[in-house]
């Protein structure tokens, strides 16, 4: 009885320490982070007007380092610095100049390389921790932006699915919590063996559950569970 | 004088089952007693304390809480679902008359005695053909038709009074609530020792994943610390020792029920 009782407690940690780990795990927190699109400060060509020695003007051009448009917000823009924990923002005042082709020009502030932010699926802060995203969709949707199109819907969306985070978290290390009080109430006696199987299922459904409604960085998650139209295929060519 | 001996000898013998695991749990602990490169443990002791092994695979290297999830839901999964395929299978191999029942339960036992590595192919070629591969059902599926729970059931209950069925047939002529209501009560014992065996064998298995899976999301634990890829050694003993525990737990819940079990199955 005394092993039973010392299993008990040992499997009730051992589950509650795993489902906080994988709930408070670094992928999944690395999913509450803004995702930000960047762009680099290049060298960008901008006409210009020379004066020759005989006092004719000529359109010429030349080269300056540049910024795309999108990233200033007046005479600001949030530099992306890359660390050993991660990238995070610092917020740079910039000397800018002439604008050209969606470039503006920058004459102190940032050098060539520096990456800048163009895009982001929330309000940013300076020494906020950021993702970087390549996916196409941001980059899409900064395109939409740029062309004066209304992504508040879609940008409402994220932010939305952002928000849940912190409900499915909650609901999560509650019902665990309440399971596991209730499987000790309730499952005494004859029934007490009961309580393995149900907090071992009871930690599977809760694990997709998160898995399905917040946790799940991209790679977690099959794209299929089954090929079911591939399955029905060969099913119908039996025998193969 | 003589039964001291025999206990010091078996004492010894069980020292020395033991050492592994003592050593795995205790070298987890410290980050300098294992060579990196030869994953050879530097000395029998640890020298000095450290959770960095812990640290760097739960906190650092936090995806491996991936496949030990993913090592949970197959072993739960193909356990309960094992069981319930194996249950009515014994019973139609313990009660029911039927021709060629015994050729049948020969043809069972055989395929139980077939090395993992003689059906890993046909396996395969069936799951790809079903285009399951890369998905949890290519683990799941060939497991719970295992065949080796079905033997130990049905060893079981060959044991069980005749009589007792014969005088639950006069009172209902449904095979289902003959096997629901009167065998599996009896049952309760020998199904909680099969749990542990069928649990213990899917929660250690590699091969399987190996094979049938390509995508490292989908890995059991199992899987990724026999590769070891991308984790230390101290990180990987981490892993064998949180990778012990549900094993060491269903132990210590099942301990009775899996001696009585053994016992009563003869084994």
């Amino acid at each position: 009885m005394k092993t039973k009782k010392a299993a008990d407690i040992v499997l009730t940690m051992f589950l509650i320490s795993m489902v906080m780990l994988t709930v408070f795990a670094k992928e999944l927190y690395r999913l509450t982070l803004p995702k930000v699109v960047t762009a680099e400060v290049v060298r960008a060509v901008f006409p210009c007007e020379v004066t020759g020695p005989d006092g004719t003007v000529y359109e010429t051009t030349r080269t300056a380092p540049a910024i795309p448009k999108e990233a200033l917000q007046g005479t600001t823009v949030y530099v992306v610095n890359e660390t050993e924990k991660g990238y995070y923002l610092e917020e740079c005042v910039l000397g800018t100049g002439d604008e050209a082709d969606g470039f503006v020009e920058v004459t102190e502030g940032a050098y060539v390389k520096t990456k800048v932010v163009i895009g982001s699926d929330r309000n940013l802060q300076a020494g906020q921790q950021v993702l970087l995203t390549e996916q196409n969709e941001w980059v899409e949707l900064h395109m939409l932006r740029t062309q004066g199109e209304d992504i508040s819907e879609y940008a409402k969306q994220v932010q939305k699915g952002f928000d849940y985070n912190l409900y499915y978290v909650t609901i999560g290390i509650l019902s665990t919590v309440g399971m596991v009080v209730a499987c000790k109430i309730y499952c005494k006696g004859r029934w007490k063996w009961i309580q393995l199987p149900v907090l071992l299922v009871w930690c599977v459904i809760l694990g997709f559950f998160l898995r399905g409604a917040i946790v799940i960085p991209g790679e977690w998650i099959p794209g299929k569970l089954i090929d079911w139209a591939g399955w029905r295929a060969n099913m119908a060519r039996f025998p193969f | 004088m003589k039964k001291i001996v025999g206990k010091a000898v078996l004492s010894a013998c069980a020292l020395l089952f033991l050492l592994p695991i003592l050593l795995t749990v205790l070298h987890s602990f410290t980050t300098q007693s294992v060579d990196a490169e030869g994953f050879r443990l530097t000395g029998l002791l640890p020298s000095g304390f450290s959770l960095a092994g812990y640290y760097d695979l739960l906190i650092e290297h936090s995806y491996v809480l991936r496949n030990f999830w993913n090592s949970v839901f197959y072993a739960v999964t193909i356990t309960c679902f094992n069981i319930v395929v194996s249950v009515p299978a014994a019973y139609a191999f313990s009660q029911a008359r039927f021709k060629g029942k015994d050729l049948l339960f020969f043809f069972y036992i055989m395929l139980m005695m077939m090395p993992l590595q003689v059906t890993l192919l046909p396996n395969y070629i069936g799951l790809r053909d079903m285009k399951l591969l890369d998905t949890p059902f290519a683990i799941v599926l060939p497991s719970v038709f295992a065949p080796f729970s079905v033997f130990l059931l049905t060893q079981y209950m060959k044991g069980l009074e005749q009589s007792y069925v014969e005088a639950a047939l006069l009172e209902t002529k449904s095979v289902f609530r003959i096997m629901l209501q009167m065998i599996v009560p009896q049952l309760r014992t020998c199904i909680l020792a099969v749990f542990v065996f069928v649990f213990a064998e899917y929660w250690n298995m590699v091969e399987q994943a190996d094979i049938y899976l390509r995508k490292e999301v989908l890995k059991p634990l199992s899987s990724l610390l026999a590769i070891g890829e991308g984790l230390s050694t101290s990180e990987v003993l981490a892993g064998s020792v949180i990778f012990m525990m549900p094993i060491v737990i269903l132990y210590l819940y099942f301990h009775d029920s899996l001696e009585v079990g053994l016992e009563s199955m003869k084994l």
